[in-house]
C-alpha cells in the first residue's frame, strides 16, 4: 500500500513539483514583502496639506454657470494650490484653478517633473518623461483609465515611476521594480502568464488537481512514516 | 555524505509541519480557480443606481462659506439626487483607512446627517432580491464581513435565503459591500489561503511568512530528492510491460525460484508483486534503508545506498531493492521468508513413456499461466494414504519389465516431493513431469511420491508449490553448452534445450548426452532425433548400457561417451555443462570435467536426490 502510494507521490510530483518550488518562491515573495510597500506608498509623501478655503475665490456657483455639463466635482490641490478636477460632459476630465477659474493649463514635461519631484518621497535625479496618450502606447502596469498621462523615472535601481495625469496633475499611479516583480510573481502563482488575470485558467486547474493529488499522497506517507504508531509491514 | 538523508529527513518533518496547511492552499486555489466570481464579488443581487442631479439645478452655496476646519479635499457628492459637500479632513490611501469627513447640504450649507430612512432607501436601491430590508444599524468596526475596515459602517440586514447583508458609509451613506453567503465562504477561503487566523486583513503576518519559508524549503527538498531519483535512474518513463524473470534465492531456507515482474518496477515493487515482501517501513523511498538484497552482478551504488549501507556490505554486492530496477538484475539472494503460492494441479493426460516412467500433464486449476525459468522444479505435497505397488494403467508391451513386481497396496504419512518441469513456460499451458515409479524392492513398500503421482487419474488434482529453480541457462547465447543426463534425470535438461532453441534463438551449440538401459527407456526419442535435424547447433547423443543387438548407437555409461567426446573437442574449456541424474553418475562425470580443467563456475548440476 505504502509503496504504491510513494510511486504516486513520486510520478505526480515529477510532473508537478517544478510548480510547488514556483508556488513557495513566489509565496514567500508576497508575502514577506509588504503589500503597502509594493504599492509603492513609500515612494511619495503622503498628503496631508489642507486647503485654505479663503482662497477659493472661484466658487461652485460660477463653475456650475461656466460648465453646465460638468460633473463628479471635486476640490483638490495640486502641489498646494486649491484646483477643482470635474469631467465636463464629453470633453473628459477637466481642471480648473479654485482661485481664478483659470483653465489648467495641460501639463508639459516641465510641470510634470516639477510635479514628480514635489511628490517623490526620496532624493533621486528624474531619469526619463514620457507622454502617454494611447493604449497601444502604454506599459501593462498602468490602467488605461488614466490617459492620457506622464511617465515619470527615477534614478533609483528599483526605477521608481510616477504618472501624472496630463490634465489634472495629479499623481495616478506609483510603481517600481518591486512592484513589477510582484506582478510577475502573481502569474507565476496564479499560471496566468499572459496578462495575469485569469485565476480561472485551466492549466492552474490541472497542475492545482495533479498537485492536490500529490499532497495527498504526501499526506499519507507522512501519516504512516511519522504519525503511525504500526510501522512495520506497511507495505 | 550524509546529505541524501538530510534532504529526505527534512522533506518529512518539514511535511508534517506545513503538510496540513499546504492541503488548505492546494485547496482553497483550487476553490479560487473553480468559483463563480460573479457570485462570490457578493454582488448577485446588487444593483447600480444612479443619484447624479443637474448641476445647474441648484442654488449651491460656495464652499468657502461653510463653516468648517479646513480640508484635504471636498467632493460634490450626491445622494437621492440632493448635492452635498464632502468635506475630507484626512485619509489613508485605502478607503479601508481610517478616516475623518463631514457632510454639508450644498443649498444650505448645514451639516448634514442621514437619517435612518434615507440609509434605508440607498440600501434598497442597491438591491434587486426579494428579501426584507431591516433598520439600519451604525456599527463599529471589527466587522467580520469586512476584516480591514477601520472605520464605523451603517449595517442593514437583509431576511433572504443568502443571508445578505448590507454595509454603507457611515458618512456619505454609500454602498460599500453586499455581503452574503457566497462572498462569505469566499472570504473563508481567502482567511484560510492567507492564514488570517489572527484578523489581520492581509497576507503580510509571521505566520504566513514562516510557513511560506518551510514550504519553500519543503519544496526545495522535494525537487532536489527528484533529482536525484532521475540520477539514480529511477525517474525514467517506461510504458513497456516486459516482464523480466529473475532467479531470487531465499537465504532463510536455502531454496530458489523464478520470480517475473515488470522489468521498469523497482526490485521491490517487483518481488512484492510475487508477494515476496522485503522488509521496508518506508515503501520505497530510499529512507529507510531496510529492503536490502544480495546480488551476483555489480550493480551501481545510489546515494541511498551509500547512506543506508556499509562499505562491505556494497563491496559484498549488498543493494537497496527499491533503488534498483528489475531489469537490472538476473540472480539475487534475499533474506526473507519465501511465500510462494500454493497451487492447486489438474491432470489432464497421463502417459507411460518409458516402461518405467510416466508422463503426468497438468494444469492450473485458477486458468492461470505460470512462468518459470526452464529446469525448474514444483514441490508437490502428497497426502497421507494408500497406493499401489505397482501400476494398473499400463500399457501391455511394458508388463514384460513388471513382470518381477508384485501387485498389492501400501499405507503411507503425508510427504512432501520436487519434480522438475519437462516443458518450458511458453512452450504449452500444460505443466509437465515425468514420473519414474520407484518400484518396491521388498514387495511392501514403492516410492510413495512416485507411486501417488503415477496414480493419479485424468480430473484428479493435487497441491503443489513454486516453480523454484536453482538449475538453468545462462543467458549467454552464443556460449557451448553440453547436457549430460540419466533416466528422468532428462526433464529438466530436456526442458532447458527446449528453452534454448525454441524460445531464446540460442546460437551457441548444444550437445545431449542422455544414457538410459534399453532402447525402450530412451526418453523423448523421437521428439529429440527430430530437434537434432532441425537444428544444426543441437546435437543429441544417446548411450544404452543395455543395448538390444540392433542397437547402433553408443553403448555404455555417460561418462565412457564423454571421455573421448572430451578429448576429440578443443573449445570446451569455455563450455558450460549442465548435469542431472544419479549421483553416482553426476559425482564421476563431474570429476572428469574437473580434471580436463572445467572451472566449477561452468559446471551446473540438477541435484537429483532433493
Amino acid at each position: 500500500m505504502l509503496s504504491r502510494v510513494r510511486k504516486y507521490h513520486k510520478w505526480l510530483m515529477a510532473f508537478v513539483g517544478i510548480q510547488f518550488l514556483f508556488w513557495s518562491i513566489t509565496g514567500v515573495y508576497m508575502v514577506t514583502m509588504d503589500i503597502h510597500y509594493i504599492h509603492g506608498e513609500t515612494l511619495a509623501k503622503s498628503e496631508q496639506a489642507k486647503i485654505d478655503l479663503a482662497d477659493v475665490d472661484y466658487s461652485i456657483v460660477e463653475l456650475a454657470a461656466d460648465y453646465p455639463e460638468a460633473s463628479q466635482v471635486r476640490l483638490t490641490q495640486s502641489m498646494g494650490n486649491p484646483l477643482y478636477s470635474f469631467i465636463n460632459g464629453e470633453q473628459g476630465k477637466m481642471a480648473i484653478d479654485a482661485k481664478t477659474g483659470a483653465v489648467q493649463a495641460l501639463v508639459d514635461e516641465i510641470k510634470a517633473k516639477e510635479i514628480a519631484q514635489y511628490h517623490y518621497a526620496m532624493n533621486h535625479e528624474i531619469n526619463s518623461t514620457r507622454l502617454i496618450k494611447s493604449v497601444t502606447d502604454m506599459p501593462a502596469e498602468l490602467s488605461p483609465r488614466h490617459l492620457p498621462v506622464w511617465r515619470v523615472t527615477f534614478e533609483q535601481f528599483a526605477t521608481p515611476t510616477f504618472y501624472i495625469s496630463q490634465q489634472t496633475g495629479a499623481l495616478v499611479a506609483k510603481r517600481h521594480d518591486y512592484w513589477r516583480l510582484f506582478d510577475w510573481m502573481w502569474r507565476f502563482h496564479i499560471m496566468d502568464y499572459d496578462d495575469g488575470e485569469n485565476v480561472s485558467n485551466w492549466f492552474l486547474f490541472l497542475v492545482a488537481t495533479l498537485g492536490l493529488m500529490g499532497a495527498i499522497t504526501g499526506a499519507v506517507l507522512t501519516y504512516y512514516r511519522v504519525l503511525s504508531p504500526n510501522k512495520k509491514g506497511v507495505i | 555524505m550524509r546529505l541524501f538523508k538530510l534532504n529526505t529527513t527534512l522533506h518529512k518533518w518539514l511535511s508534517l509541519f506545513v503538510g496540513l496547511q499546504l492541503l488548505i492552499w492546494l485547496g482553497t486555489g483550487l476553490y479560487f480557480n473553480l468559483m463563480d466570481h460573479s457570485k462570490a464579488s457578493g454582488n448577485e443581487l446588487r444593483v447600480h443606481s444612479h443619484h447624479e442631479g443637474n448641476i445647474t439645478g441648484f442654488r449651491f452655496i460656495p464652499i468657502k462659506d461653510i463653516t468648517s476646519e479646513a480640508p484635504q479635499e471636498v467632493k460634490l457628492i450626491w445622494i437621492l439626487h440632493q448635492p452635498y459637500y464632502h468635506f475630507v479632513f484626512d485619509k489613508g490611501q485605502h478607503s479601508y483607512q481610517e478616516r475623518h469627513s463631514k457632510l454639508f447640504d450644498a443649498v444650505t450649507g448645514k451639516p448634514f446627517n442621514l437619517s435612518k430612512q434615507q440609509l434605508l432607501t440607498l440600501a434598497k436601491n442597491s438591491y434587486s432580491g426579494e428579501g426584507k430590508l431591516t433598520t439600519p444599524v451604525l456599527s463599529q468596526p471589527p466587522f467580520s464581513d469586512h476584516v480591514r475596515q477601520q472605520n464605523p459602517m451603517w449595517q442593514v440586514v437583509v431576511e433572504d435565503e443568502n443571508n445578505t447583508t448590507i454595509y454603507l458609509d457611515s458618512i456619505t451613506g454609500q454602498v460599500l459591500r453586499h455581503a452574503n453567503d457566497d462572498f462569505r465562504l469566499k472570504d473563508l477561503m481567502m482567511k484560510l489561503h492567507f492564514m488570517d487566523y489572527g484578523n489581520s486583513g492581509g497576507f503580510n503576518h509571521w505566520l504566513i511568512i514562516a510557513f511560506a519559508f518551510s514550504t519553500l524549503l519543503l519544496s526545495v527538498t522535494g525537487v532536489t530528492w527528484l533529482i536525484q531519483q532521475f540520477r539514480s535512474g529511477l525517474l525514467k518513463l517506461s510504458w513497456s510491460r516486459n516482464r523480466q524473470k529473475v532467479a531470487v534465492i531465499f537465504s532463510n531456507e536455502n531454496t530458489v525460484t523464478d520470480i517475473s515482474a515488470i522489468g521498469s518496477s523497482t526490485v521491490l515493487e517487483g518481488l512484492a508483486s510475487s508477494h515476496v515482501y522485503l522488509s521496508s517501513s518506508c515503501g520505497g523511498g530510499g529512507t529507510c534503508g531496510k529492503c536490502v538484497f544480495l546480488s551476483s552482478t555489480q550493480l551501481p551504488i545510489t546515494l541511498s545506498e551509500k547512506e543506508h549501507l556499509s562499505q562491505e556490505q556494497l563491496k559484498e554486492g549488498y543493494r537497496l531493492g527499491c533503488q534498483h530496477r528489475f531489469s537490472e538484475i538476473s540472480s539475487i539472494e534475499v533474506n526473507t521468508d519465501l511465500n510462494i503460492e500454493n497451487h492447486e494441479l489438474v491432470v489432464v493426460a497421463t502417459n507411460f513413456i518409458t516402461p518405467f516412467i510416466k508422463e503426468v500433464k497438468f494444469k492450473l486449476k485458477s486458468g492461470k499461466q505460470l512462468e518459470f525459468k526452464a529446469g525448474a522444479y514444483m514441490q508437490f505435497d502428497v497426502p497421507a494414504g494408500m497406493n499401489s505397488l505397482r501400476p494398473d494403467d499400463m500399457p501391455e508391451n511394458f508388463e514384460k519389465y513388471w513382470e518381477s513386481y508384485t501387485h498389492g497396496k501400501f499405507s503411507h504419512d503425508s510427504v512432501t516431493r520436487h519434480y522438475s518441469l519437462v516443458n518450458f513456460d511458453q512452450e504449452t499451458d500444460e505443466l509437465t513431469f515425468n514420473i519414474r515409479w520407484q518400484t518396491s524392492k521388498d514387495g511392501f513398500r514403492a516410492g510413495i511420491g512416485s507411486s501417488y503421482l503415477g496414480s493419479l487419474r485424468v480430473g484428479e488434482t493435487i497441491e503443489a508449490k513454486g516453480p523454484f529453480s536453482d538449475f538453468y541457462a545462462t543467458s549467454d547465447k552464443k556460449v557451448r553448452r553440453i547436457f549430460i543426463g540419466a533416466g528422468s534425470g532428462l526433464a529438466p535438461l530436456r526442458a532447458i534445450i527446449f528453452e534454448q532453441l525454441k524460445k531464446r534463438q540460442d546460437e551457441g551449440d548444444l550437445t545431449l548426452i542422455y544414457g538410459a538401459r534399453t532402447e525402450d527407456d530412451l526418453l523423448y526419442r523421437d521428439e529429440l532425433n527430430l530437434l537434432s535435424e532441425q537444428h544444426k547447433n543441437f546435437s543429441y547423443i544417446p548411450t544404452l548400457s543395455n543395448p538390444s543387438e540392433q542397437w547402433q548407437g553408443h553403448s555404455g555409461y555417460v561418462q565412457q561417451v564423454l571421455l573421448p567426446y572430451l578429448s576429440q573437442k578443443v573449445k570446451f574449456l569455455s563450455t558450460e555443462f549442465y548435469l542431472c541424474g544419479p549421483e553416482a553418475m553426476m559425482s564421476e562425470v563431474e570429476q572428469i570435467i574437473t580434471d580436463v580443467g572445467i572451472p566449477s563456475n561452468q559446471i551446473f548440476k540438477d541435484k537429483f536426490s532433493r
